[in-house]
């Protein structure tokens, strides 16, 4: 990506000008086993994940083994509206999660660049549920949001809501997905903030200083400054957030395991439930396939931002 | 001289056996969990008698059951000589022809007419797991609170008999309504209701309840959408409306938590959950619950029928050595093991071993026993269909999902039970077990 | 941007500071109180906010335990092994890719499409090869995959350093007689140091807390601590206190390493970004 952006990428003449030490091949030789692994990583698994998305086969099944079947398995998948349904729920997971958090970990990064003393303290502290491994989280909130001997529900009963303090909200159709989404903004905006942060900090203090002597308030600075200096940042924060919401799975599947009813159940947990709970092998490869080629169209959209950004 | 040769050959026979064992390794393949590590606590004496070396792999209950052993079922690396499995997934383990049948040793060895219900685990003609654990679905409900003066004079105005434990259906719901009192933060019932399997644990204990299965195991005749199944359902419902909030989201640990933590009058589920449910460290109820076995005989129930989860450690069809896996198997399984999985490990094991639940050792641990020897006599146990996909597709997506849907008020008694019955008959003739 | 704040702006400040920690990190101190809590205090009514006397119980049986120990040193020696793999492979083709666009925007795009991978989906393939290769249970099998979905990030944005170093550094190095390898080491290497810290960061969360393919590919010998925590929640005691125990235990490690290298993680994701 930043290819782009930097006007110095290609430096034929390092090579020409250093024939015994910047060999042309060299740079071949630095890239090779990376790309070897990378593309042999990709390519296998791959491969064998569309073949088995166009079998039948279950583990449950085992003595009917493995049969070709072409594209049945789409042909299902397209009648499928469970699939639907869960195709809408991670859409709905996926932006409302990304574009809170975006919004919550630009203003974070704002908020916390004072240059003041504690600043980098803070900022350390607050990265510690990014650093907190998922599944403890997601146990931790279960917990804490049980109706009635969950903490937060007995907050909300000192607070003097006893109205709601048996309502269980994982347990609500209505509520579940809401909490899921602020959980995963809570685990993920320190990562945002902090890429933010690391584009704010690039903004030359002279810019700001002749605004002000201009005129500009504080308002202005941030609409026509600030913002637009780290909108490459929001924007790759943008993306790393959304491929990594997109395929989200243990903190829902502790939480909620996709219930109640379907009402949380994104595509990864279908998957789950179909490939490894029920052991349909070849029906959950197809939609492990579509989870494939939605993030892959994503990130070809964010991709196109980001090149049109930095030129 | 002769001496010596005695004494010659009394250490060859003693080293010879012990060279042996540098040789065979018997690996088990279990899940963690109190009944699977009371089984393990038994591993190295057994290895040590039946003269080899043994090699436990322990994995997270879920991922071991339903991923990892199926996983290798399909791969058959012969990673374990033994795999810790419940009856419910002998027809899958045996379609993937990955189980030996004990009629290939001498199962007389087992001492199979000591163990309550081994019948269960005929599949196909043929036993291929020894019960160890023995789980009998129940009722759990506080002895303090039935027995209370007060609440047995004001049960006795409302309902006009006197409370007791609970001995038919109607009088479980009468006890559930009378005791739930949510302006006190206490609760007829807590259910779980988290969608995974624990879910089917309320449905399936009602079914038995009413005298009916899910599906009849010998024709597979689906019970769901019909009078009885639709009652089922609606009594599901009812039990709901009364129960612990936290019930829509509990799974096993939150489900137990609350009840042992005092907030519930009452709890269906497997009895296990006495044996931290006793426990005075733990649970706010200890030497307070009383445990009713299912079924309730109902006056209108010509046939009550019941329902037990059994585990136990199966021979697998990839082992090298599974004279030797049997061996440790029969060891594993006998009354000395079974009596130390209860008396020397941390929280006990239900045992399947009659032998053990009447021995005075283990009876001196947990007095409970005694009453589960003595209740399952009479017990018309059932287990569910055996067929592969029952275990894996039905019990572990379409009960869940749809009860899941059901509890939270998105879909109604009639819907439940269509799509239900509806999306087992698809599984079934997909499966090529019916027509159509 | 004020580099100059009235007492009362710089009040304001750290009151809204005080107050997004703790809203941020109630979660936290609620995890960390719980593993201070008997399991007969967990659930209890009213909540027990500081348990005193605070039990080390929890901590005491997770350190008696061997298999948390054993997991924990498998844990560190995956990590870090991981970490050496990526910045032996990442390093050079970042380096590469900065510097003369080998691979160009597809090789970006590859690398993205690799990040996509959803690891649940190849939990059979990689069992089956692990098992039929022997790998099955081996420290290394692990840290091979690790690196694999680690290392598109670390290029990725190594790329995005190593692009920021003006190349008439290099150029100077280079003239001196270095060679190519040793201005990577001797010259690139220190002056993105800062953005190691980050790189470093990023892939130990990889590694560190992952869980689906370490379930499926370790048994024993090479199970991590993520896999043998989550034996203590399925238990079925109520081990949440010791659950909250080793969470705190394997969050420690990451904190620390984060405060460690705080200044670094902002100024490392400066180059990075920032452009």
């Amino acid at each position: 990506m930043q290819t782009g952006a930097s006007p110095r990428m290609t430096l034929p003449h390092v090579g020409l000008l250093n024939p015994l030490h910047g060999s042309r091949r060299v740079k071949y030789w630095l890239a090779l086993p990376a790309f070897v692994f990378i593309i042999a990583g990709i390519i296998y698994p791959t491969g064998y994940l569309l073949y088995n998305s166009m079998t039948a086969w279950s583990l449950t099944r085992l003595d009917l083994g493995q049969s070709f079947i072409g594209l049945d398995n789409y042909a299902k998948l397209l009648a499928d509206q469970r699939f639907y349904s869960s195709l809408s729920i991670t859409a709905i997971f996926t932006i409302a999660t990304t574009s809170i958090q975006t919004v919550l970990g630009v203003s974070l990064a704002l908020l916390l660049n004072r240059n003041i003393r504690g600043e980098g303290l803070v900022r350390t502290l607050l990265l510690i549920p990014w650093l907190t491994a998922p599944f403890i989280s997601g146990f931790n909130f279960r917990f804490m949001m049980a109706p009635n001997i969950g903490v937060i529900a007995q907050m909300l009963d000192f607070l003097g809501f006893d109205a709601i303090t048996q309502a269980s909200i994982l347990g609500s159709p209505k509520s579940a997905l809401g909490a899921l989404i602020l959980v995963h903004v809570w685990n993920g905006v320190p990562g945002t903030m902090l890429v933010v942060t690391g584009g704010l900090k690039t903004i030359p203090e002279e810019l700001y200083l002749a605004a002000r002597v201009d005129g500009a308030d504080r308002w202005q600075l941030l609409r026509y400054i600030t913002l637009p200096l780290v909108r490459y940042a929001v924007l790759i924060s943008a993306f790393l957030t959304t491929l990594f919401i997109f395929k989200a799975f243990e903190m829902i599947f502790i939480m909620t395991g996709g219930g109640p009813g379907d009402s949380t159940e994104v595509l990864a947990v279908y998957q789950y439930w179909v490939g490894i709970r029920t052991l349909n092998i070849g029906y959950g490869s197809s939609i492990a396939v579509v989870q494939l080629v939605v993030a892959f169209i994503v990130s070809i959209i964010y991709a196109r931002l980001m090149f049109s950004q930095a030129d | 001289m002769k001496r010596i040769v005695i004494v010659l050959s009394l250490i060859l026979l003693a080293v010879l056996p012990a060279a042996q064992a540098q040789d065979i390794t018997i690996s088990i393949g279990s899940e963690t969990g109190v009944h699977a590590d009371a089984l393990i606590a038994n591993a190295e004496r057994c290895a040590m008698e039946v003269g080899v070396n043994y090699e436990a792999h322990q994995l997270p209950p879920g991922e071991w059951i339903n991923s990892i052993l199926p996983t290798e079922a399909a791969v058959r690396s012969g990673l374990y000589d033994i795999a810790y499995i419940p009856i419910s997934k002998i027809p899958q383990f045996v379609a993937a022809e990955y189980l030996l049948p004990l009629e290939d040793f001498d199962i007389d060895a087992l001492d199979p007419d000591d163990i309550a219900f081994f019948n269960l685990t005929e599949y196909e003609g043929k036993h291929w797991l020894v019960p160890w654990l023995n789980e009998y679905q129940g009722i759990l409900y506080r002895t303090d609170l039935i027995n209370d003066a007060d609440e047995q004079a004001a049960f006795m105005e409302a309902y006009g008999y006197e409370l007791a434990a609970p001995r038919s259906r109607q009088q479980y719901y009468d006890q559930v309504a009378f005791f739930h009192r949510p302006d006190e933060d206490f609760y007829g019932n807590i259910a779980y209701g988290l969608r995974a399997g624990w879910i089917n644990i309320l449905h399936e204990a009602l079914n038995f309840m009413h005298g009916i299965e899910i599906a009849d195991n010998d024709t597979l005749e689906v019970s769901v959408n019909t009078p009885e199944g639709r009652a089922v359902l609606a009594d599901m419902e009812m039990l709901y409306s009364m129960a612990d909030p936290a019930s829509f989201t509990a799974g096993w640990v939150e489900g137990n938590a609350n009840f042992t933590a005092g907030r519930d009058y009452s709890l269906v589920t497997w009895n296990s959950v006495l044996l931290y449910g006793n426990d005075p460290e733990t649970s706010a109820v200890a030497g307070n619950i009383g445990f009713q076995l299912l079924p309730l005989p109902d006056d209108e129930i010509a046939e009550p029928k019941g329902f037990l989860s059994q585990w136990g450690p199966a021979l697998s069809s990839t082992s090298e050595n599974p004279k030797k896996a049997f061996e440790m198997l029969v060891c594993l399984t006998n009354t000395e093991s079974g009596v130390l999985g209860v008396t020397e490990t941390t929280l006990g094991n239900s045992p399947a071993r009659i032998s053990v639940l009447t021995d005075e050792r283990a009876l001196a641990r947990f007095p409970w026993l005694g009453d589960i020897a003595a209740g399952i006599q009479g017990l018309n146990i059932i287990s569910t269909p055996s067929i592969p996909e029952w275990g894996s597709m039905i019990r572990g997506d379409v009960l869940p999902r749809n009860l899941s849907i059901f509890i939270s008020g998105e879909s109604s008694v009639e819907e439940t039970a269509e799509t239900i019955e509806a999306e087992i008959l698809q599984i079934l003739r997909d499966g090529g077990y019916i027509e159509g | 941007m004020d580099s100059k704040m009235s007492r009362a702006n710089r009040l304001l400040t750290y009151a809204m500071w005080l107050f997004l920690l703790i809203v941020f990190l109630f979660p936290i101190y609620w995890l960390v109180v719980s593993s201070f809590k008997t399991e007969g205090q967990q659930f209890a009514i009213p909540p027990i906010w500081f348990p005193a006397p605070a039990t080390l119980e929890n901590y005491i049986s997770l350190f008696s335990d061997a298999k948390v120990i054993n997991s924990l040193k498998n844990s560190l020696m995956i990590a870090g092994l991981t970490l050496a793999a990526v910045a032996l492979l990442g390093i050079p083709a970042a380096y590469s890719m900065a510097r003369f666009r080998v691979g160009g925007s597809l090789m970006m795009l590859v690398i993205f499409t690799a990040r996509l991978l959803p690891p649940v989906a190849y939990i059979i393939p990689l069992f089956a090869i692990a098992r039929g290769f022997n790998l099955y249970d081996k420290h290394g099998t692990l840290v091979v995959l690790y690196t694999f979905f680690a290392l598109p990030l670390a290029i990725w944005m190594l790329v995005g350093f190593i692009s920021a170093i003006p190349d008439e550094i290099e150029d100077a190095a280079m003239i001196d007689g270095a060679s190519r390898i040793g201005v990577i080491l001797h010259v690139v290497l220190p002056l993105i140091r800062p953005g190691l810290a980050s790189v470093t960061i990023f892939m130990l969360l990889t590694s560190w807390n992952e869980f689906p393919l370490a379930v499926t590919l370790t048994a024993r010998k090479a199970r991590t601590l993520p896999v043998t925590m989550y034996t203590f929640v399925t238990n079925q005691n109520i081990a949440w206190g010791e659950l909250a125990a080793a969470g705190v235990l394997s969050a420690t490690p990451i904190v620390i390493a984060g405060l460690l290298v705080q200044k670094h993680l902002v100024m490392g994701l400066v180059t990075g970004s920032g452009k």
